[in-house]
Parts: structure tokens; C-alpha cells; sequence
């Protein structure tokens, strides 16, 4: 009892709500462990709760004066009779949040071959062909692909090349690389390319092509040789040689940060994490993107993605994340990008653009893909399904579809429109919705419709997981806590 | 310390001033006679030439009495006084008020004791008076100024009780001194209104900054430290009123006993609601006024919140705000956050202790507020020689 | 499938909506069958660890019930909030 001079009230002289009564102000929880829950609003902020403090809370039983009233004041999950600016702060982080939405489609994916050199067992759509003209993108199609790209109102725009294998179709990335660079002095758009390949046909000419455009390259590598040939067999089995390679020619020719690696789990990654890591760290990457096996393309048909299931997955994850840490905690700053993303989802006030973790879907409205014949998909997964046989996702064609045409089209409207986890089943109530997203192509392919049973969606359970488990290390192990501070990007 | 106000000055010959006279220091005997009538002349030794016709003489030695209407003996503590510097002096009490020196670190005009808060640590306690002529005087000053002042401050009080006046205020800074910064010290209350907002966005100061005090991260705790309910929702809606008219706003948080605790959470709360402000200033507490007649209540060393400030600093600093620690001195600041410590404290009231003497840091250090050295902090010690903080 | 088991609650403390929804996020682990009548709320399973079901389902319906009272209490202010969100203030664009 602070002792002041007789001129001040004391403390209590300022509390106006009556009885510490207080209203609830929209909120969710969702079980962490057996005794903790995390209470998350709106716009994200949240508290791990015990259970007899979820139940006075609601029950609206908190002591006033107490440090949890205050948490709960100061993060907006109550207002009092002494307060109720929180509805202010309420709305106006709403309106932070949703800006994302006004200003769609930041990633723009060209598909400019179906062709590869590589025969992955798992690999969702690409095809052995050497008829160019079949699988290949046109310079026709590349103009009205591009046509559309700048009538996205995102400030900042991606334009990434895939494939099959992009680098089998090169004259063509110059061809969009040179008209796109052209037309952005009009627009004046932060614009930015990526090649997404396996970097076995990389030359001294691309590299220094990518170089003087400042070009991003994006690659393959599943770990050290023998997984990675296993998975990603090229005929002559020198897949892993080629790729290391071309990720030390990258490195010294754009610079490391101008490269970067992904990495495709099957049942023979799931024992290795480890040794996975290390084969990153030893190629100078200075991230990993620990990704579990979508249920798309050729994935599908030989029945990889169902011989093992989300808990089997999240074994590996947690013990790589776990190596990551302590990789961390030696000394070197190494990033798992899913968590990374978690972790700013949580803890930064910003949305971000991470297409498969958005409310409504961002398909179409994070990015947009245009397949080499000119069809056009809202995400990559929808061309994936598409190359096998399941055109559901279609938006329409380049040559036939004004933008309009596309960004209205029923087929996306629909899709928005059945993916707000505000209103799909236990999403509306679960307390990690603000961090979360629905993947209604995922659920299409897995359940045959959009919005799927949760409780029974490989999706639902795999992030589930990884949400608790992160919270949980930033709850309880403050090395971690720390290493996991450092990734938030505001 | 420097002392600005003396009444501890002598006539000298016939004093024409019936009211008070704001006016500009010259070293310059030989001034236009045209310009002289609305100038003081500053005469620093016996041998200085003296002129007729300045509107002031203001004589800062001993020696001799000058043949001259309106000479003044200089009270001995205000001889630091320099051409360029701004005086207003009162005929009827021989005080002279130093509104402005050339050399000074830090401008600021009073232009209100009035408050509608009453701060349990405010060390310009409020008074109910009519001080209108504050106004007046920051006004007539202002043209006085030397045109490459890098800012200048206005504060209280509360300035914005003056309503149109501190708009007045706002207008004329800029009018006479387009290139010199505005740094405006409000509890922000009156903000909630958004036409005053409106208003002083309205202006175009091309530099102005609103200095705006949090000290909680909820309405009780504010309330009770500014004594004032509702001042809390009061405070953040001007804030968000004034960031809508794209007002650049600075939080100021002075830590003391009843708020330290929360402090991190605190930060967060900014970094979650306040994202958009262009500056937060952690503040030690100046022992003056209320802070010193309250000072059990709220006086904690600043060893002893080392960790709150540095995760507050950490938090708001990750969040990348532009944050500063003010009135600190380095040596109680945690050393990963040693580096957003400014040297803050106006010089006229800043000091430094014995023990600092031989600190090879001093130079970098804000050191203390001359009102605080009895206060000090009990963990303070000298960097030994060659360190570099 | 195991035994068939039956966990109770009564109506006068949980509605019908809450356990229907409790079991809605159990749906991954068996098959329900509901009736309510004296008062009382009986939901019927066959479940390998009977017992363990049953817990969880007692959980879910207690956290189910917490859930309804919040959203319930707050579906007005959260209507609210949304359409101070989206009128025009113009706030930091």
C-alpha cells in the first residue's frame, strides 16, 4: 500500500467497475496438456491458461486486483466499468489483419515446363517427354499471364518458376524475366523472381543471368546422398552430386542468401532427421523447411502419402526441431521455416502471407499459378490435382479470361467463401484459429469436400500438433524460448 | 546546475520599462540604432564599450555604473548569459527569466502550470492559476530565437488547456522557425477529441513530435499514477486520434515503485496496440516535486528493475520501435540494452557523482538529475579505464 | 470395435448442442449414438479403450460448455467490434 502524500487518492479510488464485474470480450481456448489451455482472441494475442483459471475466467470469477484480471485486461479478453478502450484497440488490430486480404495475390507461379530430367517416385506432376511443345509454356501464354500479374493490387509482387523443371524452358524465364522488368517501371511494384529447380542443368550463363537480376534460386535437397538419390532418382543416380554442386556454384555466384533448399519427407527421411540437418549445415543453408508429403500428384497414385500418418511426421519434426535448437544454442542461427512461421503468427501482430495457413484460403488471393498450357489454378496444390485428372480448382484460362473473369470466378468465390475457419466446425472455436488456416484443396483431395471433418483432417492434426508444441517451448524452456524469439520478423 | 531565473539584479540608472520585456542579447555595441529599442545589450567587462539606445543594458561585472537609461547589474549566477540568448525581464520585481540560451541542449517554454492530471510523481507540480501570460511569452520569444535552434519544447502542465492558444502556439513555431523541431510534452488526454487533432495536424509543422506518457498496460494503474479515472482510455484514443492525422507520437514512461513490475508487459501491450508510434522513452524518475514529497512510495534503484527494463527494451526494440532509455545512468543498465541509453537531462540540471569522476564512460553517460544525486542509485561504479560500454 | 459403453449427463446442466459438439471433435475415434429423455443425455459407443473414451468425452463436454458460454456471451460485442473494424475510420492505412 503505496504511502503518499494526502493531496493522492489511493489505488482503489481509481477502479470504476463495480464488484469486479467484467464482460467477456470474443474469445476462444484450445487444450495444450493435461492441465494447460491457450486462450487466444481475434487477433491473436493469448495466455496459457490453467484449467481452474479458463473456468473463472469465463465464469467471470477472477479476483479483481489479481495479476491474471490484469493479464486478461491488458491482452483485450475482458472489459470492465473502468475501461473499455479495449474495443477501440479491438477493431483497429481487426482492420490491421484483414488489410492482407485487400491487397491479394503477392505470388505469381509460372509454370513454364512440365518436363524434367528426374524420375521421383513421389513426384506430383512432372512428365518424361521430349516433345517440347507438349508440356512447354509459350511466349503467347507467358504475355497474358503476365497481363494478369499486374492487376493484383499487392504491393509486392513474386513471380516464381516452376516446373517440372523450369531451367529445361530458360529462354522463356528470360523472355518473362526482361517483359516483367519492362513493365514494372510503370508500376513500380516490389518485384521479385524465384526459379524453383533441381539446379542439375545450372550453366555459368543462367547463374550469371540470375545474378544480374537479382534472381532467387529455390532447390531440392532431401538429405545427405544416398536418401536424397533414393528419393530423387536422375537417371545415372548423380542427382545429390549435381545439386551440391549447384548449390556451392549459387552460393558463390548470388550470394547464400540468394539460394535456398527444400526438403520432401518420405518414409525413408522419417528416421533421419538428423542426418538431414547435417547435410544442410554442411552445404552452408541456413534454414529447413521440415515439410510433411502433400496427398497431390503422382504422391497420390503410388500410395506414398498414406504409409505413414501425422503422429509417425511429427516424430521426425519434433526431433529436428529439437536438433535445430540446439544447433541454436551452440551458437549457430538455423531456422526450421515452419516453426518460424508459427512462431510469428504468434508472437508478431502482422499477418503473414503463408499461403497454406490463411483464413479465408489463400488460394488466389496469396498466390495464383499458371499452368503451361495457360490454365490457371489458385494454388500449387490445385495444379497438382489437376495434372491428375481433378480439374475442381480451375479459376479458367489466359487466352479465354479477362482477370475478372478469374479472380470472380465461382469456382473461387466458393472456395473463399466455404474456408473461413470462422465458420467451419471446431475451427470456430478453437483457440488456435488466429494462428491457423484451411487447405480446402488438401481437404478436397483427402475427404472430397473443401471443408472436411477436422477431426478426421491430416491437416488439422499435423498443425495441432506443431502449435502445441511450440507454444509449449516457448512456455517452459526459455533456451528455446529464446532461440525462437530471435526468428520473429516484424 | 544553472540557475534561469535571479531576482538578484540591481538598477543602475532610470528605468523606463513599466511592464515586463522580452528581449534578445547582443554583444554588439555598435547595432543599428534602429534595432537597439527591442535589444539587450550584454556588457561583459569594464572597458566594453556602452551605446545609447538599447532597450535594456545589461551590465555582468562589478566595475563601474554606465550613463545610460534602463541599465541592469546582472545577477552574478545569470553572467553565463551570451548574445543570441532570450531574457524577459519584470521591472517591478527586477527578475529576469532565461527563456532561451544559444547554447543550451534542450529548449523548452512552460506555457502552462495548469494540469488536468496530477502525476504522484510529477516534478512540475500543477497549480490552478491564471498563466495566460505564458502564452504570451513563448509567443514574443519565439521571433527571438536564433534560426538554427535544432528544437525546441513546449510544456506544462498540460499545454492543450489552452485550446486555440495551443494551436496559436503550434502555428507560430513553425512560422518563425521553419527549420527548428517541435517536441510537445501532453498527457494526451485532450487528443481524444479529434478535432484538436485535426487541428494541429492542420498546421504542417514539418517536424513535430507529441510527447505522451503510458505508464501501465491497464486503466487502474495509469489512472491511479496520473490520479485521474478514465485517463488511460483517454490517453490511448488520443494517441490513436493523433497517429490517424498522422501526428508523429513518442510514449514516455517514467519507471518507478508502482509500475516496474508490469513493465514488460507494458512494452508488449505497445507492441500489440501501439505499433505505430515512432518512439517510447523509458524514463528514470526525476526527484522534483511530487516525486521527491512521494519519494517512499516511489523510489526504486534502478539495479533493482535491470531485468524488467531490459525485456521491456528487448521486446519493443524486437518489435523494431525506436526505443530510448532516458535519465539513466549506463552503469545500472543492463549491458545488452546499454546502447539505446541517451544522454537526456537538460544540461542546466544534469550532474554526476563523486565516484564518476574516473569513469572512462562518463562522456557517453547521462550521468544524474542535479536533484538526484542524493538519490542515487547504490550500484553505481566507474568503468575502469579504457572500457568501452 | 470393444464393448458398447454409455456415458450419462444430465440435461439440466449441458444441452444437447454442447455433448453434440463434444462429440463432433471425438468423431475420429468411434461412432455415436445419442438419445435424451427423463432429463438425462446418454451417448452410446463401442471403443477399444472404453474407458479412456469416456474420459476424454466427459472432458470435451465440459471444455464444450465453457466454449458455449463464451461464444454465446460474446456474439454481440464481437458483431460490434467487426463493424468498427470495417467502418470507415481511417485508421493507419
Amino acid at each position: 500500500m503505496p504511502v503518499l502524500g494526502k493531496k493522492f487518492r489511493p489505488p482503489e479510488a481509481f477502479d470504476q467497475a463495480i464488484n469486479g464485474y467484467y464482460q467477456l470480450l470474443p474469445s476462444r481456448f484450445v487444450r495444450l496438456d493435461g492441465k494447460r489451455y491457450l486462450l487466444s482472441n481475434d487477433v491473436g494475442e493469448f495466455l496459457v491458461v490453467g484449467r481452474g483459471q479458463l473456468a473463472d475466467y469465463i465464469q467471470k470469477k477472477v479476483p479483481k486486483g489479481s495479476d491474471f484480471y490484469h493479464d486478461l485486461k491488458s491482452k483485450c479478453f475482458l472489459v470492465d466499468g473502468d475501461s473499455n478502450v479495449a474495443l477501440d484497440l479491438l477493431a483497429l488490430k481487426y482492420r490491421t489483419k484483414a488489410r492482407r486480404i485487400s491487397q491479394f495475390t503477392a505470388l505469381h507461379i509460372f509454370v513454364v515446363s512440365l518436363r524434367c530430367d528426374y524420375t521421383c517416385r513421389y513426384c506430383q506432376v512432372s512428365r518424361q517427354t521430349d516433345d517440347k511443345h507438349a508440356f512447354d509454356m509459350s511466349e503467347a501464354t507467358a504475355d497474358k499471364a503476365l497481363g494478369l500479374v499486374f492487376k493484383s493490387p499487392s504491393p509486392t509482387i513474386k513471380i516464381e518458376f516452376q516446373g517440372g523443371e523450369p531451367l529445361l524452358n530458360f529462354s522463356l524465364i528470360r523472355y518473362i524475366v526482361a517483359n516483367a522488368t519492362a513493365e514494372n517501371i510503370r508500376h513500380k511494384k516490389n518485384l521479385q523472381f524465384v526459379i524453383t529447380t533441381n539446379l542439375s542443368l545450372l550453366t555459368d550463363e543462367m547463374l550469371s543471368f540470375c545474378s544480374s537480376h537479382g534472381i532467387f534460386l529455390s532447390t531440392s535437397l532431401d538429405g545427405p546422398e544416398q536418401l536424397h538419390n533414393a528419393n530423387r532418382p536422375r537417371p545415372g543416380m548423380d542427382g545429390h552430386k549435381l545439386t551440391v554442386e549447384g548449390i556451392k556454384k549459387a552460393q558463390t555466384a548470388l550470394g547464400r542468401d540468394k539460394i535456398g533448399a527444400l526438403m520432401t519427407t518420405t518414409e525413408k527421411s522419417l528416421p533421419a532427421a538428423r542426418a538431414i540437418i547435417d547435410a544442410y549445415l554442411e552445404n552452408g543453408l541456413d534454414s529447413i523447411f521440415l515439410r510433411p508429403l502433400s496427398p497431390y500428384g503422382f504422391a497420390v497414385k503410388t500410395r506414398q502419402a498414406y504409409k505413414y500418418d501425422v503422429d509417425r511426421w511429427f516424430e521426425f519434426y519434433k526431433e529436428g526441431l529439437d536438433y535445430i535448437l540446439e544447433i541454436n544454442r551452440q551458437g549457430h542461427r538455423f531456422v526450421e521455416l515452419y516453426t518460424e512461421l508459427v512462431v510469428n503468427k504468434l508472437l508478431s501482430p502482422f499477418s503473414t502471407g503463408y499461403v497454406d495457413l490463411q483464413s479465408p484460403s489463400g488460394a488466389g488471393i496469396s498466390a495464383i499459378v499458371y499452368n503451361y498450357d495457360g490454365d490457371v489454378y489458385a494454388s500449387d496444390e490445385a495444379r497438382m490435382l489437376a495434372e491428375m485428372g481433378d480439374k475442381a480448382f480451375r479459376l479458367g484460362n489466359v487466352h479465354d479470361d479477362g482477370y475478372e473473369d478469374i479472380m470472380l470466378s465461382d469456382t473461387l468465390l466458393d472456395m473463399l467463401e466455404s474456408t473461413l475457419s470462422e465458420s467451419i466446425p471446431m475451427c470456430t472455436d478453437c483457440g488456435f484459429l488466429p494462428y491457423c488456416g484451411t487447405d480446402p484443396v488438401y481437404h478436397h483431395a483427402t475427404q472430397g469436400d473443401m471443408v472436411g471433418n477436422k477431426a478426421l483432417s491430416g491437416f488439422c492434426g499435423k498443425n495441432m500438433k506443431i502449435f502445441r508444441h511450440v507454444v509449449l517451448l516457448l512456455e517452459d524452456d526459455p533456451e528455446a524460448r529464446e532461440t525462437l524469439l530471435g526468428w520473429v520478423r516484424p | 546546475m544553472i540557475r534561469l531565473h535571479s531576482k538578484n539584479n540591481g538598477v543602475l540608472g532610470g528605468l523606463l520599462h513599466r511592464h515586463p520585456f522580452i528581449a534578445k542579447l547582443t554583444d554588439n555595441p555598435g547595432l543599428p540604432k534602429a534595432l537597439r529599442p527591442r535589444q539587450a545589450l550584454l556588457v561583459s567587462d569594464h572597458e566594453a564599450p556602452i551605446t545609447e539606445g538599447f532597450g535594456l543594458v545589461l551590465v555582468a561585472h562589478d566595475n563601474g555604473t554606465p550613463a545610460v537609461d534602463n541599465a541592469v547589474r546582472l545577477a552574478p549566477e545569470l553572467r553565463y548569459l551570451k548574445g543570441h540568448d532570450v531574457i524577459k525581464f519584470s521591472p517591478d520585481t527586477l527578475k529576469i527569466d532565461v527563456l532561451y540560451r544559444k547554447e543550451a541542449n534542450a529548449h523548452s517554454f512552460l506555457v502552462t502550470e495548469r494540469c488536468n492530471s496530477f502525476c504522484i510523481m510529477c516534478s512540475q507540480p500543477p497549480r490552478d492559476t491564471d498563466d495566460r501570460y505564458l502564452v504570451g511569452d513563448m509567443l514574443a520569444a519565439l521571433p527571438l530565437l536564433h534560426p538554427d535552434t535544432r528544437e525546441i519544447g513546449i510544456t506544462g502542465g498540460e499545454p492543450t488547456l489552452w485550446g486555440e492558444d495551443f494551436i496559436r502556439l503550434v502555428q507560430a513555431s513553425k512560422n518563425h522557425l521553419p527549420n527548428t523541431g517541435l517536441h510537445i510534452l501532453s498527457n494526451g488526454r485532450n487528443f481524444k477529441d479529434v478535432s484538436l487533432a485535426v487541428r494541429l495536424a492542420n498546421v504542417g509543422h514539418p517536424d513535430l513530435m507529441v510527447g505522451i506518457p503510458l505508464y501501465a498496460d491497464y486503466s487502474q494503474l495509469h489512472d491511479f499514477i496520473v490520479q485521474a479515472d478514465d485517463a488511460f482510455d483517454d490517453t490511448i484514443r488520443g494517441i490513436l486520434n493523433l497517429k490517424r492525422c498522422r501526428v508523429p507520437v513518442e510514449i514516455r514512461i517514467v519507471i518507478h515503485q508502482q509500475n516496474y513490475r508490469r513493465l514488460p508487459k507494458l512494452a508488449e501491450f505497445i507492441t500489440r496496440n501501439l505499433l505505430f508510434v515512432d518512439h517510447v522513452a523509458l524514463m528514470g524518475l526525476e526527484v522534483m516535486g511530487f516525486a521527491k514529497s512521494n519519494l517512499k512510495s516511489l523510489w526504486i534503484d534502478p539495479y533493482d528493475f535491470r531485468d524488467e527494463l531490459r525485456v521491456a527494451v528487448q521486446t519493443l526494440a524486437d518489435a523494431k520501435l525506436r526505443v530510448s532509455i532516458y535519465n539513466t545512468p549506463l552503469c545500472v543498465i543492463p549491458e545488452p540494452v546499454r546502447r539505446y541509453a541517451v544522454r537526456s537531462i537538460s544540461d542546466w540540471k544534469n550532474d554526476y557523482l563523486e565516484a564518476c569522476g574516473c569513469c572512462s564512460a562518463k562522456r557517453q553517460c547521462g550521468g544524474f538529475f542535479s536533484s538526484n544525486l542524493g538519490t542515487a542509485s547504490g550500484h553505481i561504479k566507474p568503468f575502469p579505464a579504457g572500457f568501452v560500454p | 470395435m470393444g464393448t458398447e459403453t454409455a456415458v450419462t449427463f444430465d440435461a439440466n446442466v449441458f444441452s444437447l448442442e454442447t455433448v453434440k459438439r463434444a462429440l463432433y471433435r471425438c468423431s475420429d475415434q468411434s461412432q455415436f449414438d445419442i438419445t435424451s429423455e427423463g432429463g438425462a443425455i446418454t451417448v452410446t459407443f463401442s471403443a477399444i479403450d472404453p474407458d479412456g473414451l469416456a474420459d476424454k468425452i466427459r472432458n470435451e463436454v465440459l471444455d464444450q460448455d465453457l466454449r458455449d458460454t463464451l461464444s454465446k456471451e460474446t456474439a454481440n460485442v464481437r458483431t460490434l467490434i467487426l463493424a468498427n473494424a470495417f467502418s470507415d475510420t481511417g485508421l493507419i492505412r
